[in-house]
């Protein structure tokens, strides 16, 4: 794992926060994860394979989401079901924007949505897995990336 | 009346003539239909015989000859005892008759008709339609009145209506009501052909009916009479000359001699001449029987046309025939012959009139006697009985080449292959049979064959499959072709959509190529083979849980050649080599991890076990302490940084001690990352990515050793309890020191020993021995680096060529004093002071005033190093700072002393509690 390929990736999910919402998301101090789960409420996992495996998500907690669906929708969602759907969107986007920045050196596959605390999650990831917090509009949610 | 002996002769010999007329219908009829109704057929015409036989006796003659009651019908006995002999003999000659009438409807009504249906018109036939008919034209041959046909002047000598054309308007009811055979006429109104099953009884057949007309028309006088000679006669020429213009004009029409024509144009003569056989001559009999023959082909075509099917030709032969031949009668019958008194106009509207009534009458009822009888029970028999065939459906009776039919059927179904027919020898059927078991053989054996190479490809374990010209997959291919494409459908696809799925662009653009190379006849294959792009190739499949599984599959290309020269396919083998290289990348990881823990273990065995342990535990502290800095930052960046830097300061200096010096690189590496950023105007959480990636590395490395570690523990546990007991403790702090110092040394081509006098281990121990072990490597580096000499400078000086460091402890009320003395360049404030004018600490005028004091002092000042070449050991100028802090956490108090080219000595003065205060 280099240092650009973190700034990489890091960059497809901020870059996608400011052009669907027009406000910048902000990374904080990356760190690296200890045991114990980490995630959010929804979770958008990409597993990555090719030249070298491994995989990265996304994980957030409804506030995000919900602020998220108003600025596309103009309007309130609360359904859980949308807001797994949306978090599917969006993953769905982020995994293309990576698959066009690194689509040559990796495969990126088509990532899937989960809920909740799921506890195997960090076997798609390959240690170590570094956490980059991103902020945006003050919202919590964060990166885990595990690559070889 | 009397008659005589002759003629009674004459009457029961023509009978048996018309009797043997039987034998004729039913092999006509058996002939011309197919072998799977020849039963039915047959039986039909004995059956038809008794049931007409039994029911003209019981009621058709009383009606047919009794006293007529208004000419319509007569009267008399029921079943009747016929005792007057001559009465005996004229009932059966018109029994023959009768029957004769009754047979002509199995030929038309053949192959559908059900059996029982059969019995039932003929009953009605014989019981009630011919005597009727009978009686109005022949009513009174026996005495009495005659029947109002008769006494019209009607003349049918031998039954041309009265027989034949009641016979076939009966068949042409029933076949209105029956329809056509299954087959027989399309959809697009073409006509098929149903052939019989044997055209020489056919023949044989019709040649034994016009052996019966001999008695038919000859008997007809009732009487032995001369004019019997020219009734014969007439009656054979009438037959010929019907064969004769129905071969004729047939074989012009249809171009080709057909043989239906010949058998129906002589059976339409024969039936035409028999009307007026007495009273026509010889030109008659010929005319009219060639235009019989002909009526008879315009009635048979014309029935194709109506989509009728007479399965045999009666209607044409029987009733076109019998009413032209009834016609004829009147148009060239002689009339003093005939014997009526009529002009010939009269004769012939009378003729039409009974050809008119006897129709209108039969014909009606017959319909409609069939069309309810239809209702009440089926005349026709099923599909499927009429496929099966009606010897088998009536009357459950097989022909041989039946047998041969249900094999074959039911080998049609099943498509087993191990069934024979069975052979009846000497019949066709069985030769047919021999014939197709031959055949079976054969068949068996090459799918026997076929089922081997089945076998192979169903079972083999690589992928193996045909290329055509198309770069397409051939229809058959392994079985285990699906599971390693991942892919139901191979047959007819491109390779390349085969692979699209698991093979990236690039690879399929290089295989194309090499496909197109493989193809090319004008390559030799060496080279081609050489370009296999697919040999031990990296594909992955997406195992549809968001990731994808890596395989590596081998293909293997072979050419086939056409014979001159042309390739005409490829064939591929792939094999999964999958498991095989994992192994050996696996097998060649782990060696690769073996090496590097050997290496490890060897220096770790020179390691004090405890210093190790204790080593990993300080060190993972650090290091989660630096990822809990980044994790939780502490507002204040510059604190952040300068603890980041403790620690990781802390982790190299511990691992060099030890000597590990792999991860004292690293902790270096972090190390070093501090002061960019501290130098940065601003900081970005990105300039933190570098460290958070060192940070998870040197983690690794400690994690590393930390398993070695235990990993070693638990073996060597063992082995130290049988050995010396207890493994050496406190000392070898000291020793590691002192090792450190020499090693030192020796990178700065110096050499320094390191002596304790009177030192107290004990000091060491616990985390304020870690502080003061800390405290001691920054004085021996700095000593190693600053203090001691090279060994000729300190020659020259006079000292020995090694430096020596002596550490000493001494208790105090309250306190310990640690006394740390090298004997090396000492302080000289002059290089101190002006070092630090250079690193702008100080005025050059400030550094005039630096006396001892203050150059001690000067030097444990942040970033002041007065090294010209600073490294990773020494000469950063932050040694001295960490010595600071270390003092403070112990609450110490620090007391430098000096003697310029002598000696430069420490003075630590520890309080007593173990407490370590945390700066």
């Amino acid at each position: 794992m280099t240092e650009e390929e973190l700034r990489g990736f890091i960059q497809v999910v901020t870059n996608y926060f400011e052009s669907i919402s027009g406000e910048k998301a902000v990374m904080g101090l990356p760190y690296v994860k200890g045991a114990g789960s980490t995630l959010g409420d929804y979770t958008g996992l990409i597993g990555i394979s090719g030249s070298r495996k491994g995989g990265i998500y996304f994980t957030t907690g409804r506030p995000l989401l919900e602020e998220f669906a108003y600025i596309i929708l103009g309007e309130a969602v609360q359904d859980d079901d949308y807001l797994y759907d949306l978090v599917g969107e969006i993953t769905n986007t982020i995994a293309g924007n990576m698959r066009e920045t690194f689509g040559s050196t990796f495969l990126i596959s088509i990532p899937i949505v989960l809920r909740g605390r799921v506890t195997d999650i960090d076997m798609k990831l390959k240690p170590p897995v570094f956490i980059i917090p991103i902020t945006w509009k003050h919202h919590n949610s964060h990166l885990a990336i595990g690559l070889e | 009346m009397e008659h005589s002996t002759v003629d009674f002769i004459w009457i029961l010999f023509t009978g048996t003539l018309v009797f043997s007329m039987q034998a004729g219908f039913a092999m006509v009829e058996s002939g011309l239909t197919r072998s799977k109704n020849s039963i039915n057929v047959a039986i039909k015409n004995l059956t038809d015989f008794g049931i007409s036989l039994a029911l003209f006796w019981i009621i058709g003659f009383a009606l047919m000859f009794g006293p007529s009651v208004a000419g319509l019908f007569g009267f008399s006995d029921v079943a009747p005892n016929l005792k007057d002999p001559w009465e005996a003999a004229f009932f059966f000659f018109q029994a023959m008759f009768c029957s004769t009438s009754a047979t002509i409807v199995s030929g038309a009504v053949a192959e559908r008709m059900r059996f029982s249906s059969y019995l039932v018109g003929t009953m009605l036939l014989s019981g009630l339609l011919y005597p009727f008919i009978g009686h109005w034209a022949w009513g009174g041959a026996l005495g009495g009145e005659k029947g109002w046909l008769a006494a019209k002047g009607f003349v049918d000598f031998a039954g041309s209506t009265v027989v034949h054309s009641l016979g076939a308007w009966v068949a042409l009811a029933a076949l209105l009501v029956l329809g056509p055979r299954l087959g027989r006429f399309s959809q697009d109104g073409s006509v098929n052909p149903i052939n019989g099953s044997s055209i020489p009884q056919a023949v044989l057949g019709v040649m034994l009916l016009w052996f019966g007309w001999i008695g038919f028309n000859g008997g007809s006088t009732l009487t032995l009479s001369p004019a019997v000679a020219g009734i014969i006669l007439r009656t054979m020429l009438a037959g010929a000359a019907g064969m004769l213009a129905t071969l004729g004009v047939g074989w012009i029409l249809y171009k080709k001699p057909e043989v239906s024509l010949v058998l129906n144009g002589s059976l339409a003569g024969l039936v035409a001449v028999t009307a007026g056989a007495h009273a026509l001559d010889e030109r008659g009999a010929i005319l009219v029987g060639a235009i019989g023959g002909l009526v008879m082909l315009g009635g048979a075509s014309l029935l194709r046309r109506l989509r009728i099917d007479d399965a045999v030709d009666a209607i044409p032969v029987h009733l076109f025939a019998g009413a032209w031949g009834t016609l004829a009668v009147g148009l060239f019958g002689k009339s003093e012959l005939l014997n009526t008194g009529l002009s010939r106009i009269s004769q012939i509207i009378v003729q039409l009139e009974g050809i008119a009534v006897t129709g209108l009458a039969v014909f009606t009822v017959s319909l409609v006697f069939f069309t309810l009888f239809n209702k009440i029970s089926p005349i026709r028999v099923t599909r499927d009985d009429e496929t099966a065939g009606l010897n088998m459906a009536e009357h459950g009776v097989s022909t041989e080449i039946n047998s041969l039919f249900i094999t074959m059927d039911q080998q049609a179904r099943t498509g087993d292959l191990s069934l024979r027919a069975p052979v009846e020898p000497f019949t066709e059927a069985g030769q047919i049979a021999g014939m197709y078991n031959t055949v079976l053989n054969k068949l068996q054996d090459s799918t026997i064959e076929k089922g081997e190479y089945l076998n192979i490809l169903h079972n083999i374990r690589d992928g193996l499959f045909l290329l055509d010209k198309n770069r397409c997959l051939g229809r058959y291919h392994s079985q285990s072709l699906h599971q390693l494409f991942d892919r139901e459908q191979l047959s007819g696809i491109s390779l390349d959509e085969a692979t699209a799925s698991f093979m990236d662009g690039e690879t399929r653009r290089l295989m194309q190529e090499f496909l197109d190379v493989a193809f090319d006849a004008s390559v030799p294959w060496r080279q081609v083979e050489r370009c296999n792009p697919l040999k031990e190739v990296r594909l992955h499949f997406d195992d549809r849980t968001g990731s994808f599984t890596e395989r590596i599959y081998d293909f293997q290309f072979t050419r086939i050649e056409n014979p001159d020269g042309s390739i005409e396919r490829l064939m591929v083998v792939v094999r999964d080599l999958t498991d095989k290289i994992h192994l050996e990348e696996q097998l060649e990881k782990d060696r690769e991890n073996n090496r590097r823990e050997i290496e490890l273990l060897q220096k770790m065995l020179h390691i004090d076990p405890i210093t190790l342990k204790t080593f990993i535990g300080s060190a993972k502290k650090h290091i989660e302490n630096i990822n809990e800095e980044l994790r939780n930052p502490r507002p204040n960046a510059k604190e952040r940084l300068e603890l980041i830097y403790c620690y990781s300061h802390s982790i190299k200096g511990d691992a060099e001690i030890i000597g590990l010096e792999h991860l004292a690189q690293k902790a270096e590496e972090l190390e070093q990352l501090v002061p960019k950023l501290e130098r940065a105007d601003t900081l970005n959480p990105e300039d933190f990515l570098p460290m958070v990636l060192a940070c998870s590395e040197l983690m690794d490395m400690i994690t590393t050793i930390e398993q070695m570690f235990d990993t070693w523990q638990s073996h060597s546990a063992a082995i130290q309890k049988v050995m010396t007991g207890s493994a050496p403790k406190h000392t070898s702090s000291l020793t590691e020191l002192a090792r450190m110092a020499e090693r030192l040394a020796a990178r700065y081509t110096k050499e320094v020993r390191l002596f304790y006098d009177s030192f107290n281990m004990a000091i060491l121990h616990g985390s304020r021995g870690k502080h003061i072990i800390d405290i001691l490597v920054q004085f021996i580096r700095n000593s190693v680096y600053h203090g001691v000499e090279v060994p000729d400078e300190r020659i020259k000086h006079g000292k020995p060529r090694h430096g020596s460091i002596i550490l000493k402890s001494e208790q105090l009320p309250g306190k310990i004093r640690l006394i740390y003395r090298d004997d090396g360049r000492g302080l000289h404030p002059e290089v101190i002071a002006a070092a630090a004018v250079k690193k702008g600490l100080i005025s050059a005028s400030e550094a005039t005033r630096i006396g001892p004091r203050e150059a001690a002092e000067l030097m444990f000042r942040p970033g002041f190093s007065s090294a010209d070449n600073p490294d990773r050991v020494a000469g950063k100028g932050v040694g001295m700072t960490l010595v600071r802090r270390r003092i403070k956490e112990l609450g110490a108090a620090l007391r430098i002393g000096s003697v310029p080219g002598k000696y430069l000595e420490f003075t630590i003065d520890i309080p007593e509690s173990e407490e370590v205060l945390d700066a």
